[in-house]
């Protein structure tokens, strides 16, 4: 039984009906209960994805467990995430993520620690704004011109002091920038269709894991 | 003359970061009031929301974390008191983060106050609007994408029969009819990790349900493009947007305020820009010939 489930035939069916009630009634007016099954489908992946994070929770855990164990490289940052992480576990399910000794953990801990972390991001630019913005060649002039355009239009003193800039740099995020994130757009959903149609014909099975449980076999 | 231009080329990244802290510290401590243009987007957004008619449905969807609580702020402190200041309005608050709920939670204690005979959450009365009564908040739902998509496809099943708090919700819902996705006439989003992608395929596709988007700026890009071929019907871009609604809706708030640190940041960066460029053209681009 356990060899039928782990066999590409079977986990190769799973994938092929579950797209067809997913895909199907999406794009195709479809009759009942087509549009039913894929309304449970959909509503099955929330439950699955709660069930996912203790799937996460348990290998973080063996992992840092074992990086603790063997003295691996960085192991006292093991230490404390799985201290930290069973702490916050442990508070909240005996508290409830609305009580006090909860919500002072996250204030006090993971809130500063999360936005220090993203607010660090404005002296590495300034930084690199003096150092990497250089002009070596006619790119680096392009690429200097679009950001100090940007810039002074996003600056409301810049916008104010040079009114012309506003709509030259609007010009630039509509025209200059949207043409570059549509080309990013399309390549990434082309490569997502590419991605499921090899999933559908069985050449990506990676995905499901059977071809990492084949190499250790 | 030299000398000068080898420093312009070797000054030390911490004195760049001293200048900043000093700048953005004396910036947000004495703000200057400079001038500040309303660009077509943000007033678009504005009107839109302020188009709100009573018995419309409004979700606001709190994608935030808290890396990007403090650029978000400013639209959470503006747009969502502006919605709950329309009449007849009915509030439906979800959350696709898990953090999320704590600045949705923020966002009611600073808009909002108890009410009477209550002392703590979810029961908060915000521009009029009483809970359970006018707004309810059905809270985090796991699975970002996957969240948005199904509360799509089943919106009651999967929000099940009580809001985050475990009150009964199915007879507000009942009684303001929402049965389905279909009947939500309006997403108000605001991102921090790019939320509006999801509800653009999956509410505005089949539904055409309208969607108003304020993001961080590392989201913007994305929601610019949705915004331009109609698929938005306002965007509000990080704290500059922010503090162009809130200058509109006459919600003021600190986004406002950090407008002047915030050009301040802006010409350092140019200036940094330039001072890097004279060194290198005098001084390092020379020292790369001679080597």
């Amino acid at each position: 039984m356990s060899a039928f489930i782990r066999s590409r035939e079977f986990l190769l069916t799973i994938i092929v009906a579950t797209s067809f009630f997913i895909y199907f009634p999406y794009f195709v007016t479809s009759p009942e209960p087509l549009p039913s099954i894929e309304s449970w489908l959909v509503t099955t992946t929330v439950v699955i994805v709660s069930f996912a994070v203790l799937v996460s929770l348990y290998t973080m855990t063996r992992r840092e467990a074992l990086r603790v164990t063997k003295r691996g490289k960085g192991w006292p940052y093991g230490l404390i995430m799985i201290g930290l992480t069973w702490f916050m576990i442990i508070v909240g399910v005996i508290s409830g993520s609305s009580a006090d000794a909860f919500r002072f953990c996250t204030d006090a801990f993971i809130l500063p620690g999360d936005a220090t972390i993203y607010a660090i991001l404005v002296f590495y630019l300034t930084s690199a704004g003096a150092r990497a913005f250089k002009l070596k060649n006619l790119e680096s002039l392009v690429l200097m011109i679009g950001a100090v355009t940007v810039l002074l239009k996003q600056a409301p003193l810049g916008e104010y002091l040079f009114p012309y800039i506003g709509p030259v740099g609007s010009w630039m995020v509509n025209n200059v920038g949207m043409a570059a994130t549509r080309v990013f757009a399309i390549s990434a959903t082309l490569g997502g269709i590419v991605l499921a149609v090899r999933l559908l014909t069985g050449k990506e099975m990676a995905m499901v894991g059977l071809l990492s449980r084949r190499k250790k076999d | 003359m030299s000398s000068i231009f080898k420093i312009c080329a070797t000054i030390d990244r911490r004195v760049w970061y001293a200048l900043i802290f000093l700048l953005v510290g004396y910036g947000l401590l004495r703000p200057v009031g400079f001038p500040l243009i309303v660009g077509p987007e943000v007033k678009q957004a504005y009107a839109v929301i302020e188009s709100l008619k009573p018995g419309d449905v409004v979700l606001i969807n709190y994608d935030i974390s808290a890396f990007g609580w403090d650029e978000i702020k400013g639209s959470a402190l503006s747009m969502v008191p502006h919605i709950f200041s329309k009449e007849g309005v009915k509030v439906i608050l979800f959350t696709d983060q898990d953090q999320g709920y704590i600045y949705l939670e923020t966002t009611l204690k600073q808009i909002g106050s108890p009410m009477k005979g209550y002392d703590k959450f979810p029961w908060y009365e915000v521009q009029g609007k009483k809970y359970l009564e006018d707004y309810i908040n059905i809270g985090f739902i796991p699975g970002f994408d996957k969240a948005i998509a199904a509360l799509a496809s089943d919106f009651r099943g999967v929000v099940g029969r009580t809001d985050w708090y475990g009150n009964n919700i199915e007879a507000w819902l009942d009684a303001n009819g929402i049965k389905s996705a279909s009947d939500i006439n309006m997403i108000v989003t605001l991102d921090c990790a790019g939320a509006q992608g999801s509800w653009v395929n999956y509410w505005y596709l089949p539904y055409k349900t309208r969607i108003v988007n304020a993001m961080i700026g590392v989201s913007a890009p994305a929601s610019i493009n949705s915004y331009n071929v109609g698929m938005l019907e306002g965007i509000v871009v990080s704290v500059r947007g922010a503090a162009e609604y809130q200058y509109l809706s006459k919600y003021y708030g600190t986004a406002l305020i950090s407008m002047d640190a915030f050009s301040m940041l802006q010409f350092m960066l140019i200036i940094a820009m330039i001072i890097g460029n004279v060194g290198y053209y005098f001084w390092e681009r020379k020292q790369e010939k001679v080597s």
